[in-house]
């Protein structure tokens, strides 16, 4: 994959179904060091769409790669794991590491992501300062330590 | 020997020869004159009595043997002195031993009858094989009566079968009400067991092994009744080629019936097992979301409240007050499904039109807002079912309906019965978004929602979902796609041992289903 050239914004595709939730995540990264851009979208068959580059979506400029995909598992009409699926099977995408960001603690959910490749999973906390400093080690590790 | 010897008149017996021959013999020999007086008597006789050859001549039979003044009153002797025929008895004397007695007319010359001879075999050893016989077999009728089991006895060569008096009354019919010949059985079978069976016993011959088999068979009243028949194969000749297949009916319909109940509820508890585990996985996610708004955006508030941010602040408070707001409604939800899995009065036939027409009245306020024009079929029927419930059911789909009615101009709602193989359907349909055919199962699920944006909790369809079920019926979508509208359709179980059925489903009536009335 093409890596992000210096000074531009990371990307990150935020799948959200829930509003406020998008709300908490994307506060959280506007006060953030680095740039970024967050791209959201409320349910699976959008964020193949964006990430395909299909239907609502198909302006390339409009919808380019993210760096991180950050991905609820509970998403109306294709879920999580479906999303989770399909983008590692696919060859131009699959690189793209996928955090699962979910309130689902069940370890169904948490063996199937992991049989799907996900690169990490990762619980929401209900304590604001955890939120946020779960938020802050994400961005840290993802878009500053890791190398894609 | 000359014949004539045995034609000899009352004089003492003179031949030596036939002396000899008589006294080999097992058989008691006794000649007697017509007054049952013993004028000879061969060596097994006198061993028999205990005495000697002349101490028994000149007594009488009946004093020696019987112990009695007068003759026997069935003693063949004197019948046949009396009738100049042969006569025999078999009796049994006080000491328990068993005779076969045999008694001829004895001629003189002139053919005149002179006496008689007497000619006695011990018959106690025969008798008790044959008793023992008997009793084995009596022995093996109360068991195989005791068993409920019927038995049955195969000749594969001429297919002649045995078939015992149970082997009938167990499916009902008089002993022989049929011929015992293999076809009577093939005739009885099931015509779905009929192959496998017969398949299945010829194997058996010839294989000569025993087998356990279960089939069905036709009773009395033309229901089936499950036999399960064990047999063996015998061989009836040293060679063993001909063979007989031997064995038992039993009639295991209560067994199975006990089986198929079992498996039943065994199936309705693993599938409440797994759904109650599919709501706690869905009420714990549903319940944790608002919490992790409410603490989220408490926290924002704080930071939003030291920077001063009046907007960012009322924002704030909305979306908490939101969060709380959608908690509650959840927990009402939970609480209504929870209540969904009892039917309150299942046998009170009530009018789905009237059910219907409160739900709308009920759902009014959304629909005057949309402007939805809502028809009722008149010709809803009597169901069986929970008044309350059903009510849930129309309300819910009602209200699902308006929610989903997009842009529409036009908006209408039409609720209607149609008849289908399974009974009368009921639908409720619209002319709104419609839905792809992927999600037409998955809406039903708790807590999805196809669109985040709108109101509720994704418990609606849910709840329909569990009502139906509760009440024996079925619920589902039917939808071209996207623009196109959408039809819910539920059925209602059979009325609890109603008699007439709750439907205008007249007999007949199954053919492909109408378009739905309204």
């Amino acid at each position: 994959m093409p890596r992000r050239s210096h000074g531009e914004p990371l990307r990150i595709l935020l799948v959200e179904d829930e509003p406020a939730h998008a709300e908490l995540v994307m506060r959280s990264f506007e006060d953030h060091e680095i740039p970024n851009r967050i791209y959201h979208v409320s349910d699976g068959e959008q964020a193949l769409n964006f990430l395909f580059r299909r239907g609502e979506y198909a302006d390339r400029n409009h919808c380019p790669r993210p760096d991180v995909i950050l991905l609820d598992l509970r998403l109306p009409r294709i879920d999580g794991l479906e999303v989770l699926k399909e983008i590692k099977a696919d060859d131009d995408v699959r690189h793209i590491p996928v955090v699962i960001l979910t309130s689902s603690e069940a370890e169904m959910d948490i063996a199937k992501a992991y049989d799907y490749h996900v690169n990490s999973y990762l619980v929401k906390p209900i304590d604001f300062d955890k939120f946020t400093r779960m938020m802050e080690t994400l961005s840290d590790y993802w878009l500053v330590w890791n190398h894609a | 020997m000359k014949a004539d010897d045995m034609h000899v008149s009352g004089a003492p017996h003179e031949a030596p020869a036939t002396e000899a021959v008589l006294d080999s013999l097992l058989e008691h020999v006794l000649h007697l004159d017509s007054g049952m007086r013993i004028l000879w008597a061969n060596t097994a006789a006198c061993a028999s009595a205990g005495m000697a050859r002349e101490d028994l001549r000149g007594q009488r039979c009946h004093e020696i043997w019987a112990g009695s003044p007068l003759p026997c009153g069935d003693c063949p002797v004197v019948r046949a002195i009396r009738t100049g025929q042969p006569h025999d008895v078999e009796k049994t004397t006080p000491d328990g031993r068993a005779w076969y007695i045999r008694g001829y007319p004895l001629r003189d010359d002139a053919g005149r009858i002179r006496g008689g001879v007497e000619i006695t075999l011990e018959i106690t050893q025969r008798r008790q094989a044959e008793l023992a016989v008997r009793e084995k077999e009596e022995r093996l009728r109360l068991a195989l009566e005791a068993a409920n089991e019927g038995l049955w006895d195969f000749d594969p060569q001429t297919r002649e079968v045995f078939y015992s008096p149970r082997w009938f009354t167990m499916l009902g019919y008089e002993p022989d009400a049929f011929p015992q010949v293999y076809e009577t059985w093939l005739e009885l079978l099931h015509p779905e067991d009929r192959a496998v069976a017969e398949e299945r016993v010829w194997e058996h011959i010839q294989r000569r092994e025993s087998f356990n088999l279960v089939f069905r068979m036709r009773a009395a009243g033309g229901d089936y009744r499950w036999i399960l028949a064990k047999g063996d194969v015998m061989s009836c000749n040293a060679g063993g080629d001909t063979r007989r297949l031997v064995g038992t009916h039993v009639d295991i319909t209560d067994l199975k019936r006990a089986q198929e109940e079992r498996q039943a509820l065994v199936h309705e508890l693993e599938e409440k097992n797994a759904e109650l585990e599919r709501f706690l996985y869905a009420a714990s996610h549903d319940l944790k979301t608002p919490l992790v708004t409410i603490e989220g955006f408490l926290g924002l508030l704080e930071n939003d409240l030291d920077a001063g941010d009046p907007t960012r602040r009322r924002e704030d408070m909305r979306i908490i007050h939101e969060a709380t707001e959608r908690m509650k409604r959840l927990l009402d939800e939970v609480i209504e499904l929870s209540r969904a899995g009892r039917v309150i009065d299942p046998r009170a036939g009530i009018s789905l039109r009237e059910v219907a027409t409160e739900a709308v009245a009920q759902v009014a306020g959304p629909l005057r807002a949309r402007g939805v024009a809502v028809s009722i079929a008149p010709d809803l029927p009597i169901a069986y079912c929970d008044r309350v419930r059903l009510l849930e059911v129309f309300q819910n789909l009602v209200e699902n309906a308006v929610k989903y009615m997009g842009d529409q101009a036009d908006p209408r709602i039409e609720i209607g019965i149609r008849e289908s193989a399974g009974g009368p359907v009921i639908t409720v349909r619209d002319n709104g978004i419609g839905i792809e055919p992927r999600y037409q199962l998955k809406i039903f699920d708790l807590f999805d929602q196809l669109d985040p944006t709108q109101e509720g909790t994704g418990l609606g369809l849910a709840l329909v979902k569990r009502i139906v079920t509760v009440h024996g019926g079925r619920v589902w979508v039917e939808s071209e796609g996207p623009g196109r509208g959408a039809t819910f359709c539920f059925t209602l179980g059979a009325p609890p041992e109603a008699p007439d059925a709750p439907g205008g489903g007249e007999p007949g009536d199954t053919g492909p289903d109408p378009p739905a009335s309204a």
